[in-house]
């Protein structure tokens, strides 16, 4: 999953979020079936951004423009963190229920058992 | 079966899938969800360019010079360069890192192309700037300047400064504003700076008083309607002062006539938002002030000067700090207005200055005879008919798109409109002044207030009461701009008459003539948008219905007290919790409510406001009472004019010396004849009986003036969490730092304080910060400050080297 984290991260860095259900299909297939793909999908993404979040934290305060930007959408600020931590985390999700079972070598139904 | 459920739980989330991205990618209304969340290209990554780097070069296409620029401990910018062209570059670049938003949305709103920028939703505003001739009056004054005017020049200067920023701006530095409206922002050209400074014009010289005459003599004819909103001030406390003032000027009130049906007839025409905007407005709870004192009376023997301009309060602010340094040219400190090249109040290393609006009428109406009464062609003047030059406006969307097109109509006068059955043409000077920013420029390089004043004789519009002074003691004050002359009866609070010449303005007066005073031998000099010049030794119409001059009393009741004046005493006034209205009006109730002794609220109510301190503190629990008090009797007074325009508090104070007037005739009890006690006493009853049902009994400590009158500053777009609503402070209407009794978004917007001694010092501050970045400390970092009343002393260091940098920035010319 280390390897999901810091793809994610650096897929979105370099090219936008949109990258992130690419990623995951990636990683998907090229992963081996061992544990549960969707939720080791979901984490690895929101730990991707989650690290990216970090990395923008080591510039400032987070703090100030979390709670502005969360109140446009009615949020506090530690839940734009957490939208923004989900966000990656359900693409990621949907794109593993998605495509399990296809092709990949992790793409197994049991997986979801 | 299992295969069916997986199958479609697979399908589902496929679904599901399809309509996350699509949703993060912008559905219609809905911002670009994923482009706003996104860690490194979202809105996240303006916490990573919240902060300016420490030390940073950046190349500005047609610099003369390398600029430095030091950003001091407030982020406010020391702009060191060789040319003057060079530091107004330098200025358009800073402004632009720190203000970019606001910069489009100011000159878009004077421009009247909001709509490009927020959608339709603008159209209104956009509307009125065009039909106002804002646009096509800024076209003109721009093709006026020679290219090789210094107006020009620095115009264009301050373009390239902003457009050298959008060029090197990374997609990080995007602000906020236009991420969550999916917009860029557009290129930068001199005509935005005509469009800002016509925006300021705007928002200080426009005036309804034909329509306050007119809905004031529908209802009570024109004799009374004249007496309601007259010419002159009756407690004159003028901005040129008098040996005997303050003065009071005794009039008595004709009692409300028979309806005036020429004006019902005008009215007719007049569209309902005009007259509720005319209806709106409160004298008593705006204004701007600005005082300074002699060397004589200040302790410590150097001239002071205060200012505090109160205006709509926004965030970010409509102030953008900064010091510009030019070799033997200037060096100047002060506040611009973002869009605007020049430091607009402020001080140099001699002089220092701050404005008041002057509230002259400057925009005056005509009704012309046309040719045709649907789609006119012509107007007729002196007999024959003249052209009307047409001019098509387009309005256009967020994506070009085309919203709506208007044929707008202008005469020789101005913008012609269509009000009801009638064609009205208005010309106003903020149309017609351009040099507004060069005077400024100009006065800023000058080393006395003489001096100073010379140079702003060339400031046309919006008319400020412009007060200076120097470091050799000189104070001075003028009410400056352009003030017509009318030919017959020289007055413009009328609808005059279009079809013929004669009724058009023919001069202006001398810079001379202006109401001013150069050291008086009071030893200080004060402004509070009152009237300029007492009518006894000034007999041309300047203005009418003036605001009442309640804060011009305090001030100069303050002054008059203190011969040792510091720059502690300054600030503390700026925030003074004190009101002459109050001092006026409370022993009358006082007065009324003893009268009626039998009434046991009333006698409660009056307890109440006896044990008053007078005074507007934020802890302070009866002048929500006296406050609410004064809007019943306002409304039982003046109840032949609801729901219409109502004088201002000055002549409600006039009324008081005439107790059996008829005004105060409540008209609902037709059986009865009230008298002035009656209504002051039934409306200490009802603020008392309303104030209970609003904040329930005295004894629950929610009449604390800080919870009923909460200060919001809203941010430019009206967005809540990035606004700065709720807070608690000090003053209330017609004192020193005025606002509203309900609150609201006015107030002081930069307050400033300097001593002209051997150094000139200064210390200032206004509601917000220098960035507009919410993601910065710096966008709302002086708040507390401001709050508490506290100012900051200003960094003013003739030398790079003499500050401590908190960040720098190299501009260098393209190689």
């Amino acid at each position: 999953m280390p390897g999901l984290v810091l793809a994610v991260a650096a897929g979105t860095a370099l090219a936008g979020w949109w990258t992130v259900p690419l990623i995951v299909a990636v990683w998907l297939w090229l992963s081996p079936a061992a544990g549960s793909p969707v939720r080791r999908a979901m984490l690895g993404a929101a730990m991707g951004w989650a690290l990216l979040l970090c990395w923008t934290a080591l510039h400032g305060p987070i703090g100030p423009l979390a709670r502005r930007a969360g109140g446009l959408i009615g949020l506090p600020g530690w839940g734009l963190v957490l939208v923004t931590l989900l966000f990656p985390a359900a693409l990621a999700g949907l794109v593993a229920v998605v495509i399990r079972g296809h092709g990949g070598r992790g793409g197994s139904l049991r997986s979801l058992q | 079966m299992r295969d069916e459920i997986v199958g479609m739980f697979r399908l589902l989330a496929a679904l599901a899938l399809t309509a996350l991205c699509w949703l993060a990618s912008g559905l219609g209304p809905v911002p670009p969800v994923g482009d706003l969340l996104d860690p490194t290209h979202g809105i996240w990554t303006l916490v990573r360019t919240a902060e300016p780097p420490r030390d940073a070069t950046v190349i500005v296409p047609r610099l003369d010079a390398d600029v430095r620029v030091i950003f001091d401990d407030r982020a406010v910018p020391h702009i060191f360069a060789s040319t003057e062209l060079d530091a107004w570059r330098a200025l358009g670049y800073v402004t632009a890192r720190d203000r970019l938003f606001q910069l489009e949305l100011q000159a878009r709103a004077g421009g009247g192309t909001l709509t490009e920028l927020l959608g339709a939703a603008a159209l209104p505003a956009d509307r009125e700037a065009r039909e106002l001739g804002m646009p096509r009056g800024a076209e003109r004054l721009l093709a006026a300047l020679p290219d090789s005017s210094e107006g020009w020049r620095t115009l264009d200067g301050y373009a390239s400064g902003v457009n050298a920023y959008l060029d090197k701006m990374t997609a990080a530095e995007l602000p906020l504003e236009y991420r969550l409206l999916g917009r860029r922002p557009a290129r930068w050209t001199p005509i935005q700076s005509i469009y800002v400074f016509m925006r300021m014009g705007h928002t200080l010289a426009q005036s309804d008083l034909e329509l306050q005459h007119l809905a004031a003599a529908v209802r009570v004819g024109r004799v009374a309607a004249e007496a309601l909103f007259p010419l002159h001030a009756q407690i004159q406390e003028p901005i040129q002062p008098s040996a005997d003032d303050p003065r009071t000027i005794a009039t008595v009130l004709p009692p409300p006539g028979a309806p005036d049906s020429v004006a019902i007839e005008a009215l007719r025409s007049i569209p309902p938002a005009a007259l509720a905007r005319a209806a709106a407005r409160n004298g008593d709870a705006l204004g701007s002030n600005n005082w300074a004192v002699a060397p004589a009376r200040a302790r410590d023997h150097a001239a002071l000067l205060a200012g505090d301009p109160h205006l709509d309060l926004t965030l970010p602010s409509i102030w953008y700090e900064a010091h510009i340094v030019v070799p033997d040219a200037v060096d100047v400190y002060g506040v611009t207005i973002p869009g605007i090249p020049a430091v607009i109040l402020g001080f140099n290393r001699d002089v220092a200055w701050s404005f008041t609006n002057t509230e002259a009428d400057v925009m005056d109406r005509w009704v012309e005879q046309v040719d045709d009464p649907l789609r006119p062609t012509a107007y007729r003047l002196d007999g024959a008919w003249e052209p009307v030059e047409r001019r098509t406006e387009i309005y256009r969307g967020t994506h070009g798109e085309r919203l709506a097109t208007d044929t707008l109509r202008f005469t020789h006068r101005g913008p012609l409109t269509r009000v009801g059955r009638r064609w009205i043409s208005t010309r106003w000077t903020v149309l017609e002044s351009s040099a507004g920013s060069d005077a400024l420029r100009a006065a800023a390089r000058t080393h006395s207030a003489a001096a100073w004043m010379e140079a702003m004789a060339g400031f046309r519009a919006p008319p400020q009461n412009i007060l200076v002074a120097d470091r050799a003691g000189t104070i001075a004050i003028r009410s400056t701009g352009w003030f017509p002359v009318r030919a017959d009866s020289g007055r413009g609070d009328r609808l005059r008459d279009g079809t013929i010449r004669t009724s058009d303005w023919i001069g202006e007066w001398p810079v001379a003539e202006y109401p001013q005073a150069v050291e008086p031998a009071q030893g200080f000099l004060a402004s509070a948008n009152q009237e300029p010049r007492d009518p006894r030794d000034e007999h041309r119409y300047l203005g009418a219905d003036w605001p009442p001059p309640w804060r011009a009393l305090r001030i100069n009741a303050l002054l008059r007290a203190d011969s040792q004046v510091t720059v502690e005493t300054m600030r503390r006034w700026q925030r003074d919790p004190g009101s002459a209205r109050v001092e006026r009006f409370l022993p009358f109730l006082l007065t009324a409510a003893a009268t009626r002794g039998s009434d046991t609220t009333l006698a409660h109510a009056a307890r109440l406001l006896a044990a008053w301190d007078r005074r507007y503190t934020t802890e302070n629990e009866g002048a929500i009472l006296f406050e609410l008090a004064m809007r019943a009797v306002d409304r039982r007074t003046w109840d032949e004019l609801l729901p219409g325009p109502t004088p201002s508090g000055m002549i409600l104070s006039g009324l008081l010396d005439d107790s059996k007037s008829a005004w105060w005739d409540d008209q609902r009890t037709p059986q009865r004849v009230e008298d002035r006690d009656e209504i002051l006493s039934a409306g200490l009853r009802d603020g008392y009986r309303e104030a209970i049902q609003r904040y329930g009994s005295p004894e629950l400590g929610r009449w604390r003036w800080s919870r009923v009158h909460p200060v919001g500053i809203w941010h430019l777009l009206h967005l809540p969490s990035l606004s700065a609503l709720g807070l608690s402070v000090p003053g209330g209407p017609s004192t020193l730092s005025p606002s509203s009794m309900d609150g609201g978004g006015e107030g002081s917007s930069w307050r400033m304080v300097v001593e002209l001694g051997p150094t000139v010092r200064a210390w200032g501050t206004y509601p917000g910060g220098q960035s507009g970045n919410p993601a910065s400390v710096r966008y709302d970092d002086r708040l507390p400050l401001w709050v508490e009343g506290e100012l900051a002393e200003l960094k003013f260091p003739r030398r790079p080297e003499e500050l401590q940098p908190r960040s720098s920035l190299r501009l260098t010319a393209e190689r």
